[in-house]
């Protein structure tokens, strides 16, 4: 993973989801696999930092 | 009476594992010092061995000849799995034989694998024309290969990776319908960046009548799904000599944002009412690299 994965995680925690269904919006926690690694992900495309593919599992020390 | 000694604690990814400190049997992971104890050690509930990880291997790089290749050690492990790719220009012509070994690597024999692209049953692929993922039961083998005879043009890669038994999903007991249900988690949030064929946990699915599978992505690609199978079948024989008749490999594909996108073991070409595989994997590959977005998919089961 990017040595910058850990302020992408922190970043992440800053985030709000939507739920498509119910339309509620909540914070972002490490309980959310799905949009904590759609949130990472977004960081490292903002920032432009070069990462591989990667899943939950590969966040799991940071969080 | 002894000294009171000082626990320590490794984690690996998900794995996690607790010993008491033994200066005598210290090992270092990396930035991590693990003190093994295996009179001592404690697992953490729902959390593997940690001396048990995925163990990858590359046992063919561009070879170009007649070849044993590198030896993948498989020891202690359950599935391997293994990516033939082979040259199109000039195109690999040559015969990659899969071989495993239960005495360290000085006897072989011929390893039956399942294709993910065919949905076949084979000891050998001879001059393939697209890269495969073969699946692996190597339970009980300390060691496999992918020895390559025959070549006569072009060159060929086999990368390997081979995970412990208890590399599974973890599992939830549930109500669907009113019918108690076993839900796993097998893909989990995967960020995929790239065409290459990712593969998922190892599920357990002897134990059921019927399974379903959910498809939840938010890649802003398209990605295809393929089923692998491992271990025996359940009514009769072993997956040795079965023919493979009633498995034809289908792919489905996940279209961009899929929100909970049903499919069932039919729809990747198995027929329920002829087995139910021992155990599955998923393969996912996107043919476009995505630039966005994750895939989980969730199975669920209805026990026997």
């Amino acid at each position: 993973m990017p040595t910058e994965t850990k302020q992408a995680v922190e970043w992440a925690y800053t985030q709000s989801y939507t739920d498509p269904l119910t339309k509620q919006t909540s914070n972002i926690t490490k309980d959310m696999p799905m949009q904590l690694v759609d949130a990472v992900r977004s960081y490292f495309n903002s920032n432009h930092i070069a990462y591989t593919s990667f899943r939950y599992s590969d966040l799991q020390p940071y969080l | 009476m002894a000294t009171p000694q000082t626990p320590a604690v490794l984690t690996i990814g998900s794995l996690k594992a607790i010993g008491i400190q033994d200066a005598n049997s210290a090992i270092a992971l990396g930035t991590t010092t693990f003190y093994q104890s295996p009179s001592s050690a404690l697992l953490i509930p729902g959390e593997g061995i940690a001396t048990q990880i995925a163990q990858t291997a590359t046992l063919q790089n561009a070879e170009s000849g007649n070849a044993n290749g590198t030896t993948f050690t498989v020891d202690g492990l359950g599935t391997a799995v293994l990516q033939v790719v082979p040259s199109t220009s000039p195109a690999f012509t040559g015969t990659v034989n899969f071989e495993a070994s239960a005495d360290g690597g000085t006897t072989w024999v011929a390893r039956t694998g399942s294709s993910s692209a065919a949905g076949t049953f084979a000891k050998s692929v001879t001059s393939p024309t697209v890269a495969d993922v073969w699946t692996f039961n190597v339970a009980g083998f300390t060691s496999i290969r992918a020895r390559t005879s025959g070549v006569t043009a072009g060159t060929v890669t086999v990368t390997g990776r081979a995970v412990p038994f208890n590399e599974t999903a973890k599992q939830i007991e549930s109500t669907l319908a009113g019918r108690n249900v076993t839900e796993n988690t097998i893909f989990n949030a995967l960020a995929i960046n790239d065409t290459t064929p990712h593969i998922s946990l190892i599920e357990n699915v002897y134990q059921y009548q019927k399974l379903g599978f959910y498809a939840y992505s938010t890649l802003d690609q398209s990605v295809a799904i393929s089923l692998q199978i491992g271990g025996q079948l359940i009514s009769s024989g072993s997956l040795e000599t079965w023919t493979g008749a009633a498995f034809a490999a289908t792919t489905i594909t996940i279209p961009v944002s899929a929100f909970k996108l049903a499919f069932t073991l039919k729809d990747l070409g198995v027929d329920v009412q002829q087995f139910m595989p021992y155990q599955l994997l998923l393969v996912a590959a996107c043919a476009s690299q995505p630039s966005a977005g994750s895939l989980s998919i969730v199975s669920w089961g209805v026990p026997n």
